[in-house]
């Protein structure tokens, strides 16, 4: 074995075979060098003695921010695919969807379902409903004043109440204040003001105490010299369906404050007007009767009740 | 009967489990639990390797303060890019790749200080910067008080060879990577490796023959 063969298998770092072992007793050149190498393999193995501080976890774990970092999880490779044919998915279905809602009555040559003519009273009241809602647009499809003209003309009353249309729950409440009598023939709508608030729900405000309901407070009052009110907003209510439509009365025949009257039409026109405790109100029964009459309400049994 | 011999074999074989498997399965464990949203997994991954890394790069840099510094830049890159890792390599050789390249890093910003002091001092009467230090063959005081002579003529030894010959031999013979561990780090083949860690073996042999009585 030559030098260079020994000294390339001592460099391995392997066990040294017999013939290198033979060689290395007759050659003192590789002897030494043999020797350093046994000397820095254990020089090595010096250099694994742990010299770190004793507070290195401390200052390593000192030198970590508070929060986590974003946890990046492995996204499942279909996962975005599957997104997007989900997401197409939905918006065609919308699509078809109402392509067909729009088209079928046509395509098919079917009518068009046929939604029952509500009763007159009804259809008026959810005129008003949808007006009050609207905030009566000038230009809206019925102004107030041409509903007015609609109706046929009032029947004779034997006492003096303004001949005005019906309010609805959307005029302010301002309208039913003391105002001077509107020439005959002409009907008084009074012009709705600029700063008029947007009322609640009607529902919503004959569940409320007059008192406490907003916008409904009862009208200061009368200054000295002005006249007493002449009319007085009241809501009429069914109780069986909970529709409701706006009437005046004349203070002396519309329930006290805070109570309630219960207002009876009759199949034959006989109107019959009760308190709350089912007492008849005979005094109230004329002026009840030409105002609900007035807004051609079908029979049956209403709540009355003052709201102004 | 033969349950009652299975059992003593099968605990005698795990515990002969080198300690190096013994802590992959730990890693891998730790790396799961932290990647499922338990960042105090991380800790214990810390507390396994920190002194393993801070070794490394002691040896590189032979400097405390560098190497602490180092040790910590380390683990704060392995906590942020943890989340990312995918475990193609085990734990301990993405960690220790991370501590290398910190270590190549400030190595490579000291030579450049080093450099500039150089050039900046015009005479070799002053003392020596701190900033030599980190180059300096000569033994460090740490070397001076912990090891012996021995120790401190391979330290010498150490850093008059090629860094590439310096880092297979840290991490070979004093960290106790296999030859896979040490080729995925520092991205060569197995023979590779091999064929370098005889060439590192034979340099530092033959700068520790200048030295060594």
């Amino acid at each position: 074995m030559t030098c260079e063969e020994f000294l390339d298998l001592l460099d391995q770092g392997e066990p040294l075979p017999p013939e290198a072992l033979a060689h290395l007793e007759s050659c003192p050149k590789c002897a030494r060098a043999h020797l350093v190498a046994s000397e820095a393999a254990r020089g090595l193995d010096a250099l694994k003695e742990d010299e770190a501080p004793p507070d290195l976890h401390r200052r390593l774990m000192a030198a970590l921010p508070a929060e986590a970092p974003r946890l990046l999880h492995r996204r499942n490779p279909w996962a975005l695919p599957l997104a997007a044919l989900l997401v197409a998915a939905l918006l065609g279905g919308f699509s078809l969807l109402s392509f067909l809602r729009r088209e079928t009555p046509e395509a098919l040559s079917l009518p068009r379902p046929s939604v029952a003519a509500p009763h007159p009273a009804i259809e008026k009241e959810e005129s008003a409903s949808t007006e009050s809602r609207r905030q009566a647009p000038p230009e809206g499809p019925l102004p107030s004043s041409e509903a007015a003209e609609s109706l046929p003309p009032p029947p004779p009353r034997p006492l003096e109440l303004h001949r005005e249309p019906p309010l609805t729950l959307s005029q302010d409440l301002s309208e039913v204040r003391p105002s001077a009598p509107a020439p005959a023939g002409e009907a008084a709508v009074p012009p709705a003001p600029a700063d008029a608030q947007p009322m609640p729900s009607p529902k919503g405000l004959l569940k409320e105490e007059p008192s406490a309901a907003a916008g409904l407070a009862p009208a200061p009052p009368a200054a000295e010299g002005e006249s007493a009110p002449s009319a007085v907003l009241c809501a009429l209510e069914t109780l069986d369906r909970s529709r409701y439509a706006s009437l005046q009365l004349p203070p002396d025949f519309c329930p006290p404050r805070g109570s309630h009257w219960y207002v009876v039409l009759g199949e034959r026109g006989v109107t019959e007007v009760t308190d709350g405790r089912g007492k008849p109100v005979p005094d109230a029964v004329q002026e009840v009767d030409g105002a609900v009459r007035y807004l051609h309400l079908p029979p049956g049994r209403y709540k009355l009740r003052r709201v102004g | 009967m033969e349950a009652v011999w299975v059992y003593p074999v099968f605990m005698d074989v795990l515990a002969n489990l080198p300690d190096e498997e013994r802590g992959a399965e730990a890693d891998e464990r730790d790396v799961a639990r932290f990647q499922a949203g338990n960042a105090a997994a991380f800790e214990d991954l810390v507390r396994r390797h920190e002194r393993g890394v801070y070794r490394l790069v002691l040896r590189l840099l032979r400097n405390p303060d560098d190497a602490l510094e180092v040790t910590q830049e380390a683990f704060l890159r392995a906590y942020r890019g943890l989340p990312s890792f995918r475990g193609d390599a085990s734990f301990r050789t993405w960690l220790f790749g991370i501590a290398l390249n910190a270590a190549r890093t400030r190595q490579a910003g000291l030579l450049r200080s080093l450099s500039r002091t150089e050039s900046l001092e015009a005479s070799g009467d002053d003392p020596p910067s701190p900033l030599l230090w980190a180059a300096d063959p000569a033994p460090s005081p740490e070397s001076r008080t912990l090891g012996g002579e021995l120790k401190e003529a391979l330290l010498t030894a150490l850093s008059r060879i090629s860094p590439e010959h310096r880092e297979i031999l840290l991490l070979r013979e004093v960290e106790g990577l296999d030859y896979g561990e040490v080729g995925a780090l520092l991205g060569i083949p197995e023979g590779t490796v091999k064929s370098r860690l005889a060439r590192a073996r034979r340099a530092v042999r033959e700068a520790l023959e200048g030295i060594w009585p």
